[in-house]
């Protein structure tokens, strides 16, 4: 098991009489990247201006482990959602003035800089002001700024808003890469893909409150193997097959029935899945299909933002 | 902190003199401001060391808006201030800006004074060479009780103002900041106190005083999310 490297303990934060936060409790495993998943106002930036010490929360702690305070510590990269840079600088000056506040030598600072701005095409483009430049461009400079010196910890702040699909492939690979290095990473989002492609941990957030966390692979796998589908060759059938099942399954199934389709979902139980069969084999229905429902990620995440788990 | 407050200037000057717009607004400025007395010679004839202090005046003020005003407005949009408040404290950045906005202040007035005194030579041969009055009036004395205390003075409170108030209300707050200090400058002038003989330490004092005072609500009021505006 991994240590942590961070305990967020009983976090609670409002703004006038508008609890955003109410009482998170989070542990950051060392090494991993850590995903925020929950939609517009449900406390994720306001999460991470906390953990970042630009807030200070009502009640609760923070405990980071084996290393500096985070607050005003230079061991931390950060990305908002809008990439925080000096528009009136060029890409070159706003790396040399950010690689300078992080102690790095003139030396080393120019090759730092020319790999990291080849690497993200954007060396041809050094010397222009940054606030002509388009929204993926500035994002990757300010991942580039981010993760310019290997810091203990990046913290992204809905990275991979307006980026388009092959910048965004960038930056997965620059986070897993930046894991690879031994750093942690707690992202926020409302993209399904991040979640899926890089994170291998994931709290969903609504209204403050943490609705799940675990392993992202966890989160996909506990709520896949309760739902079934079933699909009849007769569509008049169909009130006849749920009627059967209503009479052999026990309470906690939801049947919802849809055409020439039936799905089951067992909410708590285990599924019955040969007395479903039997039974619609025993009455001369003939059955075309019998899966498991795979659920996206969307639709788990739905299902907890809707209340339905 | 000195070593984040001079990565920090450097920065605020490059970022000045390398936009052409921000450029010529400085010169349009020092030029509307130095050049303006010239267009009434009557009107400087009543007072050539008045005009000039008032251009000089004008002049070192620019910074304060410029800097302190536009510049934490700026950094406040561009979401650079959350960045750099998470490795440098609130304190440091008020310092910056103090220092990046004293510094062209100082700058500013001196170009103006060098810019008065060639008007002087060149227009105004027989009133008065500003230079040769002010060195004469011991300029050091007068730069310690006057000058520097009021450009301090607005800087500090250009700074309060640009923190605490909001976006809509922050220029009337600095007009009336600046309608204050000058009008009481004036007022005393007008009721026969010659604060430029050097003989008044009294206000000195005030203004270095208040300089003070206003540092003082800076270190102890202003943190992380005030300095955000959150």
């Amino acid at each position: 098991m991994k240590e942590d490297y961070m305990i967020i303990n009983e976090i609670k934060k409002a703004f006038g009489k508008k609890e955003v936060l109410k009482g998170i409790n989070l542990s950051i495993p060392r090494n991993s990247i850590y995903a925020l998943l929950g939609h517009n106002g449900s406390g994720k930036t306001t999460l991470i201006r906390i953990i970042l010490g630009l807030l200070n929360a009502d009640s609760g702690n923070i405990d980071v482990f084996n290393t500096k305070t985070l607050n005003n510590s230079p061991d931390i990269g950060v990305v908002f959602d809008q990439p925080s840079l000096f528009d009136g600088l060029s890409a070159i000056d706003n790396l040399k003035f950010f690689s300078e506040l992080n102690n790095i030598g003139k030396k080393e600072r120019s090759i730092l800089i020319e790999q990291e701005l080849m690497s993200a095409g954007l060396w041809d483009r050094r010397n222009e002001k940054v606030k002509n430049w388009s929204t993926g461009m500035r994002q990757r400079l300010a991942i580039i700024r981010a993760s310019l010196i290997n810091h203990e910890i990046l913290i992204l702040d809905e990275p991979s808003s307006g980026l388009d699909p092959e910048v965004l492939t960038w930056l997965h690979n620059r986070m897993l890469e930046f894991k690879s290095r031994g750093g942690t990473i707690i992202f926020t989002t409302h993209n399904f893909d991040d979640v899926e492609s890089v994170s291998d941990h994931v709290a969903i957030l609504q209204d403050g409150v943490i609705l799940w966390k675990g392993k992202t692979s966890e989160l996909l796998t506990e709520t896949q193997s309760k739902v079934y589908e079933i699909v009849i060759k007769e569509q008049k059938k169909i009130s006849q097959v749920v009627s059967l099942l209503e009479s052999v399954l026990i309470n906690g199934v939801k049947i919802i029935p849809n055409n020439n389709r039936v799905e089951i979902t067992w909410e708590n139980n285990e599924p019955e899945v040969n007395a479903v069969i039997d039974v619609i084999r025993k009455n001369n229905i003939e059955i075309m299909e019998f899966k498991e429902k795979k659920k996206s990620l969307r639709e788990v995440y739905l299902s907890f933002t809707r209340g339905e788990r | 902190m000195g070593r984040y407050v001079w990565i920090l200037t450097k920065k605020d000057y490059k970022e000045i003199f390398t936009n052409p717009v921000q450029l010529l607004i400085i010169m349009g400025y020092l030029i509307l401001f130095n050049i303006l007395p010239l267009i009434s010679a009557v009107f400087r004839e009543v007072s050539s060391v008045e005009i000039t202090i008032c251009s000089v005046g004008l002049s070192a003020i620019f910074p304060v808006l410029n800097v302190l005003v536009e510049g934490i407005n700026k950094e406040r949009e561009n979401r650079v201030l959350d960045l750099l408040l998470t490795k440098i404290s609130p304190l440091t950045i008020c310092i910056n800006k103090l220092v990046t906005s004293i510094s062209m202040s100082v700058i500013f007035a001196l170009f103006s004074l060098l810019f008065q005194s060639i008007i002087n030579k060149l227009f105004f041969l027989d009133i008065l060479n500003v230079l040769y009055y002010l060195l004469n009036k011991n300029s050091l004395v007068l730069t310690f009780q006057i000058v520097l205390p009021v450009i301090l003075l607005i800087s500090s409170l250009g700074l309060i103002i640009s923190i605490f108030l909001d976006s809509n209300i922050r220029m009337y707050g600095l007009a009336i900041l600046l309608l204050i200090i000058f009008g009481s400058i004036r007022l005393l002038l007008a009721n026969g106190i010659n604060i430029l003989n050097g003989e008044f330490w009294w206000l000195a004092i005030v203004f270095w005083l208040l300089f003070f005072l206003s540092l003082f609500a800076i270190y102890f009021f202003v943190d992380k999310e005030r300095m955000l505006k959150l």
